[in-house]
């Protein structure tokens, strides 16, 4: 099951950085550039997300959420204007979140997963060459064999799977796994990632990038 | 203490002075002329009394035949005077001669009357007593009894007589009295009424100055709208009305300082903004080249195109920004220009785009000086130059700008005209404000950052000139520009 996010922005670039951050997160991804096309999309498609900028052409981000927000689709403001009172207004508009550019693409993709958890949208089961993980019942199997992993083990599992091939830093995966304010020693993520490549035997496949960070390969 | 306070109790003051001085003066005065009028009086009942002793001496003289009167027959004959006399009436037991002697009872009598020999020697010429014809009028007091005493001398019968009359004048002395008390009364009941409407009609008068203090009160208090009620054309209206007009500064001014502090608010918002979607692509780019692992190499290459791309757009912002805030209360050094070769090299420099748009540029240049900031005015002209190959640019093809230098009496004017896109006449205001974009994906795809028209109105009036922008949508876009020429260029 793959989500489909409208990302609606009208800067050409931005737009494709976002869609670049979504491939990542194996998120497929439209684009629309105008307030009002995007009101028609949003209530014509089946999309699962909206990523909505505020100062756009036609209607404004406001003006579409008014329009769209009895659909029930989560829509996440990413705007530029920062300043608090925009804030309050898009959240009590009825946003899931507000995200502030710039903002760094695992922020993003870790923002929106919290999004689509709560409306369980989320996907619950992963695979791994002959790992599978769920998320529900908080189980790891490998080879059929249930494997025992303590719970911050097992949320750093789970990052490493939904992000393959993306080489994340220390302070990304504490920020994820342990909390975005947690100013916890890098060491600890260093103990947690040795534990899960040897419970699960990742040797080679859970490498990592030196000065940097860990890496999970794509099999 | 308060204004009306003071007002009332120095108009009462000076009223009550004024008033009692008056009447004062008045009384006194009268009290003069009574005094004078009882004097002369007197002195006619003294000198009438002397005609009619001498009278009544010759009168005996022929009666009797005698030569001489003896002294007391003189006696005798002025004792039956004062007896008869309707001025005097004395006691029959003729001491005329006890001075000082006063027994008149009757009020309407009160002159008194004495005849006394000055010495009892035999006339003699050598020998004049030192009385001898004098005569005074004196005031005497005594015993609380006011009297007006006069005398004068007489010779009679080879003797000098003093005779001296006298009156009471105390009825005179107290009237005044009691004209005194009168007056004071007065004066006291007058001052009473005139205090009473003195402080009704201050109250009444200083009742604007109490509105104008309301008034100052609530324009302090930040109601910068409220107005004085001004009736009339005394004093206090005209300060109302001059209240009126500071307050209606201050409302101005007021109104200016925050449209200012909005318009700074807004820029700094847009500003904010305008340096963000770049930095977001940029940071975003590094960022996924960063942390993904496999990429193609034409993907890489698109990012770090991007990149390039949207720094180049921040650098271009920024440089503009600058541009911008250095404009402001700078003051330029201006130099005589030769605007025509200024306007030539522009387009020259933009000549490779518009060979690139296969746009022509038709020139219609007057030779014009001016004082200007070369450097400057240059930008402003490759910013409408520019601006007017954008707007071709995106009409399509056979393209062409027209540029006219001309000189209208003591102005210069370029006209930039293009035959592009043109600009909706609802947004023709906007489009000289910071960050204002008619189409804000096309400027941006056009390289547009939303500022050049506001650097240009910038220039032109840093330069003491305009700009005017007239437009028809699908049609184009006139630019004109106009600076001031002096009438003889200062030679460098």
């Amino acid at each position: 099951m793959s989500c489909k996010i409208l990302v609606v922005e009208d800067d050409v670039n931005i737009a494709k950085y976002i869609q670049a951050c979504l491939s990542m997160g194996s998120y497929e991804s439209e684009i629309c550039g105008e307030g009002g096309l995007a009101v028609e999309r949003i209530s014509g498609g089946d999309y699962d997300l909206v990523l909505l900028d505020v100062m756009l052409p036609g209607l404004d981000g406001f003006q579409v959420m008014e329009r769209v927000k009895d659909l029930g689709i989560p829509v996440i403001y990413l705007t530029a204007v920062q300043d608090v009172a925009s804030k309050v207004r898009g959240l009590k508009s009825g946003a899931e979140d507000y995200i502030v550019k710039p903002f760094e693409a695992l922020e993003l993709l870790a923002r929106i997963e919290l999004v689509m958890k709560r409306h369980h949208k989320a996907e619950t089961a992963f695979a791994y060459g002959d790992i599978t993980v769920d998320t529900e019942k908080h189980m790891v199997e490998k080879g059929g064999a249930a494997v025992a992993l303590s719970p911050k083990e097992f949320d750093v599992l789970v990052f490493f799977i939904r992000h393959q091939d993306v080489v994340i830093s220390r302070e990304r995966l504490l920020a994820a796994v342990w909390d975005y304010a947690f100013e916890g020693e890098t060491r600890t993520v260093d103990t947690h990632v040795q534990q899960v490549r040897k419970k699960l035997a990742l040797q080679g496949r859970l490498v990592t990038v030196p000065t940097y960070g860990y890496k999970l390969l794509k099999i | 203490m308060r204004l009306w306070q003071k007002i009332f109790l120095l108009t009462l003051f000076l009223t009550a002075l004024a008033v009692s001085a008056i009447s004062l003066l008045l009384l006194a005065r009268s009290h003069r002329n009574t005094l004078l009028l009882a004097k002369e009086k007197i002195q006619t009942v003294r000198d009438s009394a002397v005609a009619e002793l001498g009278h009544l001496i010759q009168e005996r003289k022929d009666d009797s035949g005698q030569q001489l009167l003896t002294e007391s027959d003189l006696e005798d004959l002025f004792v039956t005077f004062c007896l008869s006399s309707e001025e005097f009436r004395k006691g029959a037991d003729g001491a005329t001669d006890e001075a000082g002697s006063d027994e008149t009872t009757d009020e309407a009598q009160k002159n008194d009357i004495v005849i006394m020999p000055l010495e009892t020697g035999i006339f003699s010429a050598a020998r004049l007593p030192r009385e001898a014809g004098s005569a005074a009028t004196v005031l005497v007091e005594k015993e609380g009894i006011r009297r007006i005493s006069t005398y004068t001398t007489a010779f009679w019968e080879g003797r000098f007589y003093r005779v001296e009359v006298s009156g009471d004048v105390t009825d005179l002395f107290r009237q005044f009295e009691e004209d005194l008390r009168f007056c004071q009364w007065m004066c006291g009941g007058v001052s009473l009424a005139v205090a009473t409407v003195l402080l009704f009609s201050i109250l009444w008068l200083t009742r604007p100055l109490k509105r104008l203090e309301a008034a100052t009160e609530r324009i302090a208090a930040g109601e910068y709208g409220y107005r004085v009620p001004a009736k009339g054309h005394d004093e206090i209206a005209e300060l109302s009305n001059h209240m009126n007009v500071m307050s209606g500064e201050i409302e101005d001014n007021i109104r200016k300082v925050e449209a200012l502090a909005a318009s700074r608010e807004t820029f700094i918002a847009n500003m904010s903004h305008e340096l963000k979607t770049p930095l977001t692509s940029i940071l975003g780019f590094a960022d996924i080249m960063t942390i993904k692992s496999h990429m193609e190499e034409a993907e890489r290459r698109e990012y770090a195109a991007i990149i390039a791309a949207e720094a180049g757009r921040l650098k271009a912002l920024s440089s503009k920004l600058m541009e911008l805030v250095s404009l402001q209360g700078a003051e330029l050094v201006l130099r005589p220009v030769e605007l025509g070769a200024l306007v030539e090299r522009a387009a020259l420099a933009l000549s490779p785009v518009c060979q690139a748009q296969q746009c022509t540029v038709q020139r219609d240049l007057e030779p014009v000086t001016a004082l200007a900031d070369e450097a400057l005015l240059t930008s402003l002209v490759m910013n409408l130059l520019d601006n007017a190959l954008k707007a071709s640019a995106l009409k399509g093809h056979g393209r062409q700008i027209d540029i006219s230098l001309k000189k209208e009496y003591d102005k210069a004017v370029i006209k930039v005209r293009d035959y592009g896109i043109g600009i909706p006449g609802d947004q023709l205001e906007h489009v000289t404000e910071a960050f204002y974009m008619v189409d804000k994906a096309r400027s941006r795809q056009s390289g547009g950052s939303g500022i050049g028209l506001s650097l240009c109105k910038a220039i032109a009036q840093a330069h003491r000139g305009s700009l005017r922008i007239e437009s028809r949508e699908g049609q184009g876009t006139e630019v004109s520009l106009i600076l001031p020429v002096p009438d003889t260029p200062p030679s460098e």
